[in-house]
């Protein structure tokens, strides 16, 4: 397919169009800070944000959901979740096009997760290019993911007054069908060059961060004198897997009504930082520290998912770093360890 | 090892409403639970699996196959008094209903067993999972060799299936080793640890397979002794407890390296535990 | 089966919290379907001591409070503490900065020796409690939780975790980030994150968790411009000052 491209106000337009059929859900502003809402008016989409507090996956797997409904007859049902509009997720960056695609991997993984799945395969995702850096926190750069197209069905890159548009599936074509596009020549592709040449420079940090030499430190890192340092900061609030766009984990609770028989079972995001994550019944808990846990949360971002999967378990994205009040930073962790690897080699 | 689990993905999380059948109380503790499965939605069970039970408005929790496969679509499970739900469990009536989802995790690897010379060693509730073996090995007493059962509990009244301990060890082809950490007047047996025990038993090498289930402070002593032994690590099976909430491999509190314990556990090879830093 | 008798009583305290229980309203007349209230002055001219579960409002302040939380707690089978001042004292903590003698007399003058005080203490320090509604006030929801719990005679859901998880699930923008201090890290959630979700601080009125990390929550304050004054002040608001010693000499 040629390359094309559409002006920033035909775009606005035919997504304003596309509200009879889709459910469009996309950044919007409140207050400081950024969120995926569902929008009604196309004017409150912020279609060039810097990173919301929650990461977009709360659209495929909502931060509460029912799992089972208890009914008063003593039978257990499912909850419809309904698919009768799909839902158009507009404007998501690379980091959190790749994270999706972690979160695919992992809940379509056998068995996979009914409920991710019908709401994932409900949705068509627009990615879009970052032109800068959309926070002083992120680190995409560093770990791959900045100008990935991961999970996307469109990618999206924004020039002055267009926007290149890459359609990269089915589902993407038809959302875009009725689209104003016209042909995109070299000079665009020229111009997103030298753009990302200068962006690049902007990054925190210029240096890759070698996901597989970072697996492997991390197996030799499990005495590291780093988890310790890191418990003396670390608050163990759980906003940074709260706020990470590569946690799934959840509890499940059941809340019942009044009656007492009819009620949910219902499942919450979860954090593995906080005390009790690993604690059984009986009062054994597997990750008793803080810095147990710190150090399990950094396996699991960079060598868990990473052995068993072959992608990053981190995106770069920033959001736990900027919401961190102790300001502890993954890069500087992987950098800590990997510097411990080669002062060793 | 196991074989995957066929439920249809959309009832992933939905409880299976099953009569139970019997209650009875083992201990002051301990209740077994007997309860009836429907073998159109429930498939068959292996030693070393687990169920989650669950009650509305009160919870889920995983709980031990205690019953041996044999018993299909029969099933026990002992269940102890720890937390919220198995308090509600205790409380059950026959003719209640229980909601069940399940069997979960990968089981004993009964076809490695087979031919086998076995040493199975139980601490406390690690009987329960054991119980299922042990019993499944006495109905096919002919596919094994010469069986050795260790079993240490704390003091004699924390002794689970008493009556079947009595006729396991009469049965003249199991040696059957008691331990009691804390003895009381009536109590004419062995006293100490359960690693006190591995004074009775010789193993040949070539030809033994250990399986090994009690609470996490027990596995670093009785792996003390296993390694005096000098079984091959692939042939020393473990069972770990985790903290579970979906038993299906996705909510994360089972998680211990890159593997979840409800899914490529509970059992595991000494051989695979070496590689997994956080399991003992 | 006979419906659980439920009587509620206050010590010091602003009855806040049993007000909030009042503005169940439409849910209150549900909950009665379960319960029999039989003691609630607040809501109520009759009394009874035949009750199952006593919620016990208010904190501890003078000898003669002790007799009367030990009665109670004879005759109820259940008892919970409702709210700050009982869980942690609350604000009327405050007041063991000073000793009795001389609170006596800034707020009664010479007529100070005709009233009887001590040191404040949430009511754990003189009976045991089975559950805590922590709060201030407490949120009702999390009372008819916690009713719904008791009813189905099991435990109701005790909050071990900091105010940041429900304020990020919210997406409320960091407290911090608009130029505030905030107690949310180390503090016990179930509040939903409502100060912050309004852009107010957190005043860890539900108490700082038992394994928090205040030498590095008191970093935080300092690098957010705190000073000593400060950081005392936001540590013991809400929180006995001898309660939050006795933590704070708790092994990590």
């Amino acid at each position: 397919m040629p390359a094309s491209k559409i002006s920033k106000d035909d775009l606005k337009r035919h997504l304003s169009e596309k509200l009879t059929d889709y459910t469009l859900v996309g950044p919007v502003k409140s207050r400081l800070a950024y969120k995926f809402d569902v929008i009604s008016n196309v004017d409150r989409l912020e279609i060039e944000y810097t990173t919301t507090v929650l990461p977009p996956k709360k659209q495929f797997m909502p931060t509460v959901e029912p799992l089972i409904r208890f009914q008063g007859d003593g039978t257990a049902q499912l909850p419809l979740i309904p698919t009768d509009r799909p839902v158009a997720l507009v404007a998501l960056h690379s980091c959190d096009l790749i994270a999706t695609d972690l979160i695919d991997t992992i809940f379509a993984t056998a068995p996979g997760d009914p409920y991710y799945k019908t709401r994932r395969e409900n949705a068509v995702i627009l990615g879009v290019r970052c032109m800068e850096p959309c926070d002083t926190h992120a680190f995409c750069n560093a770990m791959g993911t900045l100008d990935q197209k991961g999970g996307a069905d469109i990618f999206l890159t924004p020039l002055d007054h267009h926007f290149l548009v890459e359609p990269l599936s089915k589902k993407g074509e038809t959302f875009l069908a009725g689209a104003a596009l016209s042909h995109s020549g070299d000079e665009d592709a020229q111009a997103v060059g030298r753009i990302a040449n200068e962006r690049d420079k902007q990054f925190r940090s210029q240096e890759k961060v070698d996901l597989k030499a970072l697996s492997d430190a991390m197996t030799t890192s499990r005495d590291h004198e780093i988890w310790d340092e890191l418990a003396g900061e670390c608050l163990a609030c759980g906003t940074c897997n709260i706020t990470c766009p590569t946690c799934y984990c959840f509890d499940m609770c059941d809340k019942m009504e009044l009656s007492l028989v009819d009620g949910e079972r219902r499942r919450s995001w979860d954090s593995c930082q906080l005390r009790e994550f690993a604690e059984v019944a009986g009062g054994e808990n597997f990750r008793g520290t803080r810095a147990d846990r710190q150090r399990h949360r950094f396996f699991r971002k960079g060598k868990y998912l990473f052995d068993r999967y072959d992608l990053t378990g981190c995106v770069g994205c920033g959001r736990c770093v900027r919401q961190c009040v102790a300001d502890i930073d993954p890069l500087e962790v992987y950098q800590r360890l990997l510097e411990r690897r080669s002062a060793r080699v | 090892m196991s074989e995957s689990i066929t439920i249809p993905e959309q009832t992933l999380y939905l409880p299976i409403p099953t009569p139970v059948t019997a209650v009875r109380m083992l201990t002051k503790t301990e209740c077994l639970i007997t309860v009836e499965l429907d073998p159109d939605r429930i498939e068959p069970y292996r030693p070393g699996q687990f169920f989650m039970l669950s009650l509305p408005g009160i919870g889920e929790a995983p709980i031990s196959v205690c019953s041996p496969p044999e018993a299909y679509p029969r099933l026990q499970l002992c269940v102890r008094r720890v937390g919220k739900v198995t308090a509600h469990l205790h409380q059950l009536a026959v003719g209640s209903t229980i909601g069940i989802r399940g069997p979960m995790g990968n089981g004993v690897p009964l076809e490695q067993l087979k031919g086998q010379d076995l040493l199975i060693a139980a601490g406390g509730l690690g009987m329960v999972p054991l119980h299922a073996l042990i019993n499944h090995i006495v109905k096919n007493r002919a596919d094994y060799g010469t069986v050795t059962v260790l079993y240490g509990a704390k003091e004699p009244g924390e002794l689970l299936f008493r009556d079947e301990l009595l006729q396991w060890g009469s049965r003249g082809d199991l040696n059957l080793h008691i331990a009691v950490n804390i003895a009381d007047e009536d109590w004419m047996g062995h006293v100490g640890m359960i690693t006190t025990l591995f004074q009775y038993v010789s193993v040949d090498v070539a030809k033994t397979a250990a399986v090994i289930v009690g609470p996490p402070v027990m596995y670093h002593f009785v792996m003390q002794e296993i390694r005096k032994l000098n079984l091959p690590p692939e042939r020393i099976f473990l069972s770990l407890e985790r903290r579970m909430k979906c038993g299906v491999g996705k909510c994360g509190h089972c998680q211990i390296n890159e593997i979840t314990v409800c899914q490529d556990g509970p059992v595991f090879s000494y051989d695979q535990l070496k590689t997994l830093p956080e399991a003992i | 089966m006979a419906k659980p008798r439920i009587a509620f009583f206050d010590f010091a305290c602003c009855e806040g919290c049993q007000l909030q229980v009042i503005n169940l309203e439409a849910e209150l007349l549900d909950v009665l379907d379960h319960v029999d209230i039989v003691t609630f002055r607040e809501a109520m001219s009759e009394k009874s001591d035949d009750y199952d579960i006593a919620f016990i409002e208010g904190s501890i302040t003078r000898a003669s409070d002790i007799p009367r939380l030990e009665k109670i707690r004879e005759n109820a089978t259940v008892l919970i503490a409702l709210g700050a001042c009982a869980t942690i004292a609350g604000v009327n903590a405050l007041k063991n900065r000073r000793t009795p003698q001389e609170n006596l007399r800034i707020v009664y003058g010479d007529d100070g020796d005709k009233f009887e005080t001590f040191p404040v203490r949430p009511i754990d320090q003189v009976v045991e409690v089975d559950y805590y509604l922590h709060g201030c006030p407490i949120d009702k929801n999390e009372f008819l939780e916690m009713v719904k719990a008791l009813l189905m005679g099991t435990a109701p859901k005790q909050w071990t975790s900091a105010v940041c998880v429900e304020c990020k699930l919210r997406e409320n923008e960091c407290v911090y980030d608009l130029g505030r201090l905030c107690m949310g890290p180390i503090s016990r959630g179930g509040c939903d994150a409502i100060c912050p979700a309004y852009g107010n601080s957190c005043e860890a009125c539900r108490g700082i968790l038992p394994d928090a990390n205040i030498p590095s929550m008191v970093e935080v304050l300092k690098a957010h411009g705190a000073s000593e004054a400060e950081i005392e002040r936001r540590f013991t608001n809400f929180t006995a000052i001898d309660k939050l010693v006795q933590e704070m000499e708790q092994p990590q």
